[in-house]
């Protein structure tokens, strides 16, 4: 029995990364063609039907390129950096419920708390009464592999955007800590598993709406994604960390960036979007059981939540897209400012938020919910308008002083000063 | 759903003081932040508010002599020893501020940060008198020591400033290794952190068994690593080689508060760890401190004899101080522990009075600190030769001051506990202390002025002095007052909650 | 020889490189590297202790936080190995501190062998197991630590506050002064003229 519970777990594991990175794979496809219609164009459209070979394509094309290490690089730490990146992302996966495949064929343990020790899920790896923070962990570990990357390489745009990416990872773990703790504190327990079963009929957005958004804002810079993606800003640092990075090494970077992306869209989707429960799931399975008995029923639980999982997951997807289609890079300062001066005072403002009315309100989760939702959106309000009034409206008035200077210096050549003047008005 | 949490009854009177003295220090943080100006004398004046509501709020907690409150899980104890250690504390602070208020603005380093800082350090020092488990007097140690390396660095454009944090950073740093490895080794003994209960053990397992049973050998290993963090801390020779420099580096106030509170409250904290906890080992740690006395008194007093900058004399003087206040440590059993506070008193009166008039004749963008500034200082400010007189002699230990009294107590109890050879020895080096000692008063009334000196007086300073000089002059006249109120203070130590 | 105890060996085996690796390495951020692998393999000996709770309090804050800072200054300032190191700059430190290893050892060794017999290994398992709780560990720290767990907030506080201070001041005074400098240079020659190590006066 303890061997086959073993081989079940290295398949499960095994069928996991697969997917993963099946779905790194088509999410590149995704993004590229949602992209293209952002921008009025049609993307890949020539590898099979849809370009839906494409990802295929660009895998081989990489594998067939010349492997280059730098001869200045440190070579140990230069071929660990992609392999610590991939690994934390991947690893990430084992604590999330994908869904409810209970195998041993009873479909209602799965809805409740306390049975469960009676649910055998297929759908996810591994339960530990510390889900929560095994993601902070591993997600505060994801830094190195930028990091190392960046020093490794012993070129300056990798180094510059080593040192960017961990100055705002680091920045940026702080507030994504506090925004996944509000969850913590609202659901009362560290369990994944039982995060969602504590969503039963009210999902976590509603009441954590601004834990929401600070973990949307602060998730989307832990991505180094655009508006936050100065790390690899090409017109800058040419591609950031990973540019001495070619062929199979630089894909294992876009991989762990791409399979990130996914898992912070499943880590979403649990925390705040009620994982893999979905309305009426619960009814559907009864009916099922009725009609055919148990382990039908279990099946269809399974694959149901799998599907709400998935559909969910792909909902955050095309929003961090839409969030890169439409969004300028942010400066260097702006990053850090917007980092410790909005998002952690507004972070620390929703941890202490939420005990004060949960203790304040007992007993009544849906008079919480209205109270904690009207706060957190006059928060958010009250932040934006904070945050807008003190904005510089124009950097010409800053220049000005500047320029008259040189126009009193070179007050000879008339040309010049005109010149000067016109940048200035 | 999570397990109910009971928090259970709390005794606020027992942290109260230190309560007042945190929640001072935080709201002054905000206020200082919103004050508008450059000047901060305020925050200053408001921080000397803090002290005395402090003051106020230990007064009116006090146990009734002889008993003793402990709340917190037996963590803190309210005791009488710890609200006259308080007291003293505080008057410390208050000296500290006095002299500091104008002194930051003179040497351009005016930050209002500053003012909590000392207050947080102050609250760190109360709760090293206070604690009874070894956890807080970990977090006591720490609190006191990282605002201490800020304050030490806080003369901006001065490299020794940098210097001195540095040091006292890598050096407390250390010190905490060796504090924090024998607190786990003594909890690995005893299997647990509270002094009662490990002096508990101690007796009982000690009594058992004719063999050294492993508990009570990894107790006894992970107390003499607790005593190297302490001396450290309190600056024992061989553990003193920070001192001078880190004295020299930092702004004068944050030496002189360094040089008495810090001081103070790491003794008070080992105390408490050797009385308390400890006890039954007396017969080891007897004569290791009594060699680390020795040798502290000889070289810290032999050191100060060559030097000719005032500022590291008097740090070597505070090395030869601490030695002192170890014999008193070490008679605790006795009349020690009155005598360590009566010491305490008379050495921070004095200290923080020298420092006072180090400041008043400090000069800006100045390292010198010369001997040479005091030459004929009695020609042309009397009054201020008078009172560095009186600073000097208390320190030497010569009557009708305080200081007499203090080292006079010291020996009495140790003469009293049979330490023959260690007051033999204190009042050798005493009497090579009161060659440099003497030697400043010589050179302040028989010299010509070396060089043209123009003291700085402001309110802070003259009152500091003036209060150092006539607490010096009056405790060494009549002491009885005070010697009743420390020995009100000793009753309760051995209390057990 | 059980699955655990084969996991222990191994795990501590790699904990013992990462410690050995970082003292010996030349390099500043491979001894970085190498105490990040002593830090993984103590997070796995908190796991086999059944104590997930440390395992991931251990990543999240000595790897996640401490080590990413440490790295983050050594590559921010350069000094991957600025110091030879074919010297030793403190004569007879290594083997100074290979005979305090081996009293060390000695000593836990002692320890370990005095200690009394522990209970029946499933009781402490079940009792490991139940110490291991989240909850339990949170209810522990607000009612018997709870003073403890404040006055840490506080050194926290005056952390953050010293090093607010600290990096304030340059940006108040600005650079030295022409006079500063000059005294800083005085000082700096008094020094050396006296014997003590001298200062940059830059």
């Amino acid at each position: 029995m303890d061997i086959f519970l073993i081989v079940f777990l290295v398949v499960q594991v095994l069928i996991i990364t697969l997917a993963v990175t099946t779905g790194f794979a088509y999410l590149t496809w995704y993004e590229r063609r949602l992209l293209a219609r952002f921008q009025n164009r049609v993307g890949p459209n020539r590898a099979g039907p849809l370009g839906l070979l494409q990802p295929v394509a660009d895998a081989v094309k990489l594998f067939f390129k010349e492997d280059v290490i730098p001869t200045a690089s440190d070579k140990v730490v230069y071929l660990l950096a992609p392999v610590l990146a991939v690994m934390t992302a991947i690893v990430i996966w084992a604590v999330i419920p994908f869904g409810c495949f209970n195998l041993n064929g009873d479909h209602t343990a799965c809805f409740d708390p306390a049975r469960r020790d009676e649910v055998w899920n297929a759908l996810q790896v591994a339960e530990v009464n510390i889900g929560i923070l095994f993601i902070l962990a591993v997600t505060s570990i994801g830094v190195y592999g930028i990091t190392l990357a960046g020093w490794a390489s012993n070129s300056k745009y990798a180094m510059l955007g080593g040192i960017r990416a961990s100055a705002q990872l680091i920045s940026y773990e702080l507030a994504f800590g506090m925004a996944v703790l509000s969850v913590v504190m609202f659901g009362g327990t560290l369990s994944t598993w039982e995060i969602v079963l504590a969503q039963e009929g009210l999902w976590f957005f509603f009441p954590l709406i601004l834990g929401f958004l600070l973990f949307m804002i602060s998730a989307t810079a832990e991505l180094v994604r655009t508006p936050f993606d100065l790390v690899e800003a090409e017109q800058e640092l040419t591609s950031g960390y990973n540019t001495e990075y070619g062929s199979m090494k630089f894909a294992l970077f876009f991989m762990s960036e791409y399979i990130k992306m996914i898992a912070m869209s499943a880590i979403a989707t649990t925390l705040f979007l009620g994982g893999w429960r979905f309305p009426g799931l619960e009814t559907l399975g009864d009916g099922v059981a009725a009609l055919a008995g148990p382990w039908p029923a279990a099946i269809i639980v399974g694959l149901v939540s799998l599907g709400s999982f998935l559909l969910k997951v792909a909902m955050f997807l095309f929003m961090l897209v839409w969030l890169r289609a439409s969004w300028p890079r942010m400066r260097y300062d702006q990053l850090m400012q917007f980092g410790w001066k909005s998002l952690l005072p507004l972070a620390i403002l929703n941890l202490v938020m939420i005990p004060v009315v949960v203790v304040l309100v007992p007993d009544n989760r849906y008079i919480q919910t209205a109270i904690l939702f009207v706060l957190g959106i006059a928060a958010i309000f009250g932040a934006a308008r904070i945050g807008g009034r003190g904005r510089v409206k124009s950097k010409v008035e800053l220049v000005q002083p500047v320029a008259e200077g040189k126009q009193a210096s070179a007050a000879s050549s008339a040309p010049a000063s005109q010149q000067t003047s016109g940048v200035a008005s | 759903m999570p397990p109910e949490i009971v928090i259970p009854a709390i005794d606020v009177r027992v942290i109260a003081p230190m309560l007042t003295i945190f929640a001072w220090a935080t709201v002054l943080l905000m206020v200082d932040l919103f004050m508008p100006g450059k000047d901060r004398k305020l925050t200053g004046y408001l921080a000397l508010a803090g002290l005395a509501v402090t003051a106020l709020v230990t007064l009116a907690v006090q146990p009734a002599p002889g008993t003793s409150r402990t709340s917190f899980s037996n963590m803190v104890v309210l005791d009488s020893f710890g609200t006259t250690l308080t007291l003293i504390l505080l008057l410390i602070a208050a000296f500290s501020i006095a002299i500091s208020i104008n002194y930051l603005s003179y040497h351009n380093i005016e930050m209002g940060e500053y003012y909590p800082l000392i207050l947080f350090a102050t609250g760190g020092m109360i709760l090293l008198g206070q604690s009874t488990n070894l956890i807080l007097v970990f977090l006591g140690v720490e609190l006191l020591s990282i605002t201490l390396y800020v304050l030490t660095a806080f003369f901006y454009p001065r490299y020794t400033s940098e210097e001195a944090g540095l040091k006292y950073l890598l050096l407390g740093a250390f010190a905490a290794g060796f504090l924090i490895y024998g607190i786990a080794l003594i909890y690995g003994g005893a299997g647990t952190l509270d002094l009662f209960e490990i002096g508990a053990f101690l007796n009982t397992s000690l009594a058992v068994g004719s063999a050294f049973p492993p508990g009570a050998l990894l107790v006894l290993i992970g107390g003499a690593l607790v005593l190297i963090g302490f001396c450290f801390k309190i600056s024992l020779v061989p553990f003193h080689m920070w001192t001078p420099d880190v004295y020299e580096g930092s702004p004068t106030p944050v030496a002189a508060f360094m040089s008495v509170g810090t001081k103070g409250a790491a003794f008070a904290a080992l105390l408490r760890i050797l009385i308390v906890a400890l006890l039954p080992f007396k017969i080891y740690w007897l004569p290791v401190l009594g060699v680390l006395a020795t040798l502290t008194m000889l070289f810290g007093n032999i050191a100060a004899l060559m030097q000719p900058n005032m500022k590291r004399m008097l740090a070597y003087s505070s090395v030869g101080h601490a030695g002192y206040i170890t014999i008193g440590i070490m008679t605790a059993g006795t009349h020690g522990t009155e005598s360590f506070l009566f010491y305490l008193l008379a050495y921070a009166l004095a200290n923080m009075g020298a420092f006072a008039v180090l400041i008043t004749l400090e000069r800006r963008g100045e390292m010198a600190w010369s001997v040479d500034d005091f030459a004929g200082l009695w020609k042309r400010y009397p009054l201020l030769a008078i009172a560095m007189a009186t600073f000097m002699l208390s320190l030497a230990g010569v009557p009708p001051t305080a200081g007499f009294f203090g080292k006079f107590f010291v020996f009495a109890a140790a003469w009293e506990d049979g330490q023959i050879f260690l007051v033999f020895m204190g009042v050798l080096s005493s009497a090579i202390a009161a060659f440099f000692y003497l030697r400043v008063i010589m050179r302040m009334f028989m010299d010509e002025p070396v060089r043209e000196v123009i003291p700085i007086f402001n309110r802070g300073l003259t009152i500091t002095i003036g209060i150092a000089v006539v607490g010096t002059i009056v405790f060494g006249l009549l002491p009885t007052p005070l010697v009743s109120l420390v020995q009100n203070s000793v009753i309760a130590l051995g209390v057990g909650g | 020889m059980s699955f655990e105890l084969f996991m222990f060996l191994v795990t501590a085996a790699i904990a013992l490189a990462g410690g050995v690796g970082m003292i010996v390495a030349r390099n500043t951020v491979h001894s970085a590297l190498f105490l990040l692998l002593n830090f993984f393999a103590i997070a796995v000996l908190f796991l086999l202790l059944h104590s997930p709770f440390l395992f991931a309090i251990q990543l999240t804050i000595y790897a996640g936080a401490i080590m990413v800072l440490f790295l983050f200054v050594v590559m921010l300032l350069g000094v991957e190995s600025i110091e030879d190191r074919t010297k030793d700059r403190l004569a007879g430190q290594l083997w100074l501190s290979v005979v305090l290893t081996l009293i060390l050892m000695v000593q836990a060794i002692t320890i370990t062998l005095l200690a009394e017999p522990a209970e029946s290994q499933a009781q402490n398992t079940a009792l490991l197991d139940q110490l291991a709780d989240p909850a339990l560990i949170g209810a522990t720290l607000f009612t018997t630590y709870l003073l403890p767990f404040q006055i840490t907030g506080v050194i926290l506080l005056v952390g953050i506050v010293g090093v607010v201070v600290l990096h304030q001041r340059a940006h108040l005074y600005g650079p030295l002064s022409e006079t500063e400098r000059e005294f800083a240079e005085q000082y700096a020659a008094e020094r050396t003229a006296s014997g003590q190590p001298a200062e940059q006066a830059s």
